[in-house]
């Protein structure tokens, strides 16, 4: 276990993620918003949870509080039985969760591999292992090593996911967050990045929470959320 | 830093860009600052090198016509005299806001009776003084009326060189209209010179008809023997001579007479000139232009210092010649006999540095009795003086044997034997100002002053110097003011580029894990670094650019350092500790420029950390 993260509740229940009446309001100068309202439930390793719900219900504000981007401004949120709110969210994020985007958001002036080894400099892993592993995660998306030196945007969409996925796994986190991971993609790359993320979470128990409007991405998660006006409900279990 | 200097480096026309740019405008800013501090410490280098001078004129209020006759052209020469209400003196000069830093001051020359000396004259003429000055006993050679050149024989040298005796030469009482009758029989008595008065009449035509080949001479002429004694004051005291007889028929006990006494007496006070030393008391050497325009410098010794001009020190600077003909050196002492006050002429115009001596013709008082030496002082020699002398005689020459010595040091400085008295003039009157104050003065003289002084100003190309450091600063002003706004508009423009449209790798970097100070100084990093390079680079240039510009510019200007060499006799050099370029302006602009990259900087970055990543990331993913 990496410092920030010890704690005895997810160990025992199997329980990675849990959240409690989470509700979460934004305040910004003239006004006050609310995004979520009692949100309760939890995560599982091994699963893929997919989150569904119209734009502006919660979904990236909920994604944001798993993330440990921001904490919850009602209730509690638990990472493995620790209170969000007292652990090193920075090491958290460094060490535990990874999150992948819609838009890939790789660093466009670092080559696929550079982008994979970059969470690995955080940890200071030496050069030659970081790059061993970043080659090894990229192998493992299925990318071919012709594309380890291309910048992103020389590189397919698909691939480019493929390769925030890798860079997600290169952080060593088994919490994986995905906001529209799809969304940029056709078919075809979808449907390899949904059985990558699946892959992931069933071969090697990784915690894999969707945040979709996309059907087939739903359907292919174990567990589906819905979110509307900020509370969560379960559509399927 | 790495992987921040990384990603700059894979978009090198941008990087390369900002970094020539930034290079230019910290060689801009390096450059105006480094000029305009060079200017700076230019002129305080300066400030005590150079020195104003102002020399002052009177002005007449009015000339007036005196009719002179002329033998030879049988009519009357029209002589302009100009004419002084009053004369100011240096009082007149103290305006409010006049701030001098010595005088202003008239000088008087005085006329020391030196006998136990060697001056320039007796070192240079083993004869005594001849035709410039002869007081002698006459007959014609024929009855004749001197209205026009005629033939005398000098039977008796009373005043001047003896071996003129037997000589025949042409005379002319020339500017007497109605000349009295000669006769050969008879013996006559004058005081003769030339006055530059050719030949002219029957003895003229007779010697250009003969066949020999015969120079034009010159005629003697009669001089007035009335007194040139001066109150004072400057006022003329009644003598029965003025305007009158010159000539004299010489009888039994003529020389018993009033007349004949008087005769003497101007025969004898002629024979002194030779031994005559010019004595100049001033407040401070360097009012006196042979000293301010270095013609006159130390050689040996010292300057006179400002106690000893205050207090009236007797002390003195001698002339190097003057203490090498009489075996002096620095320490010993000069016994100084004055004679004569002067406060019209300056040493150089009576005491040539030829070795020619310009002498008052009437040296009795108004009864015709000889003048006597009225203050003997020993004055200690502290500096010896060399004086460069180019042959071509100038207005501020210094005088031959001219001895320096405090104003304050004579006591009967107020005109005792006052031979001579004008208004002031640019060789007797002058003052010292702060550098680069002339257009200041002038303005307040315009103010409170008078239109009938004028003033010249000598300070040694100062003037030029500063104008052309001021218009050099002006531009260094524009070059660093230029420089300084580029730098902003770089830094502001270049890091929007870097940081503000960065937000989004620092919103991954913070979604990996990355802390705010990590993000900073992954984004500041590489940002400074360039900034850094950029103002080094542009600031070495900037400074050997201008050190280039300034040693040209020096190189260009011109200005006079003979007043310094003068005083000190050493070459005016700055030392090298002062001349050394500061490499400041480039410290303080590279300091600058980074300080303000960085401020920048880290403005923008905060703005981007406080954008929450998640939602960021998705309103670009939504773009």
């Amino acid at each position: 276990m990496r410092p920030g993260m010890e704690g005895k509740m997810g160990a025992d229940t199997g329980k990675i993620i849990e959240a409690e009446k989470i509700g979460y309001v934004y305040q910004s100068k003239y006004q006050k918003t609310r995004a979520l309202t009692e949100v309760s439930c939890s995560f599982e390793r091994g699963k893929v949870y997919a989150i569904t719900g119209k734009s502006g219900s919660g979904k990236s504000t909920f994604l944001s509080l798993l993330a440990g981007l921001d904490v919850p401004t009602e209730g509690n949120l638990y990472i493995e039985g620790k209170d969000i709110r007292e652990i090193d969210r920075d090491a958290y994020r460094m060490n535990r969760a990874s999150v992948i985007y819609q838009a890939f958001h790789l660093f466009p002036l670092l080559t696929v591999l550079e982008n994979v080894m970059f969470p690995m400099q955080l940890q200071h892993v030496s050069k030659k292992e970081m790059k061993e592993r970043a080659q090894a995660f990229l192998s493992k998306v299925g990318l071919s090593d012709t594309l380890y030196g291309k910048m992103p945007n020389m590189v397919s969409g698909g691939e480019q996911q493929r390769a925030a996925i890798a860079r997600a796994m290169a952080s060593g986190g088994q919490i994986l967050l995905a906001d529209e991971p799809t969304g940029n993609l056709d078919s075809q790359n979808e449907a390899v990045i949904v059985e990558l993320l699946g892959k992931m979470a069933h071969e090697e128990n990784y915690t894999v929470i969707v945040v979709t409007h996309n059907e087939k991405v739903a359907e292919a998660a174990d567990v589906v959320y819905g979110m509307s006006d900020g509370r969560l409900e379960v559509v399927r279990g | 830093m790495k992987n921040s200097l990384k990603q700059m480096m894979r978009t090198p026309v941008r990087t390369i860009l900002f970094l020539t740019l930034m290079v230019f405008a910290a060689f801009l800013m390096t450059l105006g600052a480094g000029i305009w501090l060079k200017g700076n410490r230019t002129l305080e280098q300066y400030e005590d090198r150079f020195m104003t001078i102002g020399t002052v004129r009177q002005i007449p209020d009015s000339f007036e016509q005196e009719l002179l006759w002329n033998a030879e052209t049988r009519d009357y020469d029209v002589k302009k005299n100009a004419q002084y209400s009053s004369y100011f003196t240096p009082e007149d000069l103290l305006f409010p806001g006049a701030e001098y830093i010595a005088g202003p001051e008239q000088r008087s020359l005085f006329i020391a009776y030196q006998p136990e000396y060697t001056t320039l004259y007796k070192s240079m003429n083993t004869e005594p003084l001849s035709w410039s000055a002869l007081i002698a006993e006459f007959s014609p050679v024929e009855d004749c009326v001197p209205s026009e050149s005629v033939q005398i024989r000098i039977t008796k040298v009373i005043g001047g060189d003896p071996r003129l005796e037997g000589v025949v030469d042409y005379f002319c009482d020339h500017r007497n209209p109605t000349p009295e009758m000669l006769y050969k029989d008879k013996t006559y008595v004058a005081m003769l010179g030339h006055q530059g008065f050719s030949i002219h009449g029957k003895a003229y035509e007779e010697k250009m008809q003969s066949k020999s080949e015969v120079r034009i001479g010159l005629e003697l002429i009669p001089y007035s023997l009335e007194s040139e004694l001066l109150w004072p004051d400057g006022s003329r005291p009644e003598d029965a001579f003025r305007d009158g007889q010159q000539i004299f028929e010489v009888t039994d006990g003529f020389y018993e007479t009033e007349t004949g006494r008087r005769i003497l007496n101007l025969a004898n006070s002629e024979l002194i000139w030779q031994d005559c030393q010019p004595v100049t008391g001033t407040y401070q050497t360097a009012l006196l232009m042979p000293f301010y325009n270095g013609q006159a410098y130390i050689c040996e010794g010292r300057d006179i210092s400002e106690e000893e001009y205050a207090n009236g020190g007797k002390v003195c600077l001698a002339p190097k010649t003057f203490m090498e003909n009489n075996g002096l050196s620095v320490g010993d002492s000069v016994k100084v006999q004055l004679l004569y006050t002067d406060r019209k002429a300056n040493a150089g115009r009576m005491f040539s540095l030829g070795g020619g001596i310009k002498f008052y013709s009437g040296q009795v008082d108004a009864g015709g009795n000889p003048l006597e030496v009225f203050e003997t002082s020993d004055y200690t020699v502290v500096g010896i003086y060399d004086v460069t002398f180019s042959g071509t005689e100038s207005i501020f020459d210094p005088g031959a044997d001219e001895l320096i010595v405090p104003m304050e040091s004579i006591e009967a400085r107020h005109g005792t034997n006052l031979m001579s008295c004008g208004p002031m003039t640019d060789v007797t009157s002058s003052f010292r100002i702060p550098n680069g104050s002339i257009d200041e003065f002038l303005r307040g003289w315009a103010q409170y002053g008078t239109d009938k002084l004028e003033f010249t100003f000598y300070d040694m190309g100062y003037s030029r110097l500063k104008a052309g450091i001021d218009n050099m600063k002006a531009v260094s002003l524009i070059l660093f003011a230029s420089g300084v706004i580029l730098t902003v508009l770089l830094l502001f423009f270049f890091s929007h580029l870097y940081i503000t449209k960065q937000a989004e790798r620092t919103a991954i970097e913070r979604s990996l894990g990355m802390k705010p100070a990590q993000c900073r100084w992954s984004m500041l990093s590489g940002f400074a670094m360039l900034t850094l390079i950029g103002s080094v680079l542009g600031a070495a240039a900037g400074f050997r650019m201008s050190v280039d510009i300034s040693a040209a510019n020096a190189g260009e200007t011109y200005y006079e350092t003979a007043y310094t060499a003068g005083i000190t006799g050493t070459v005016n050099e700055i030392p090298v500790e002062e001349a050394a370029d500061s490499k400041m302006p480039a410290a303080y602009c590279t300091l600058f420029i980074v300080a303000a990259g960085v401020g920048i900087a880290w403005a923008k970055m905060n703005r981007s950390l406080k954008r929450e990543p998640m939602r960021l990331l998705a309103e670009r993913a939504e773009e």
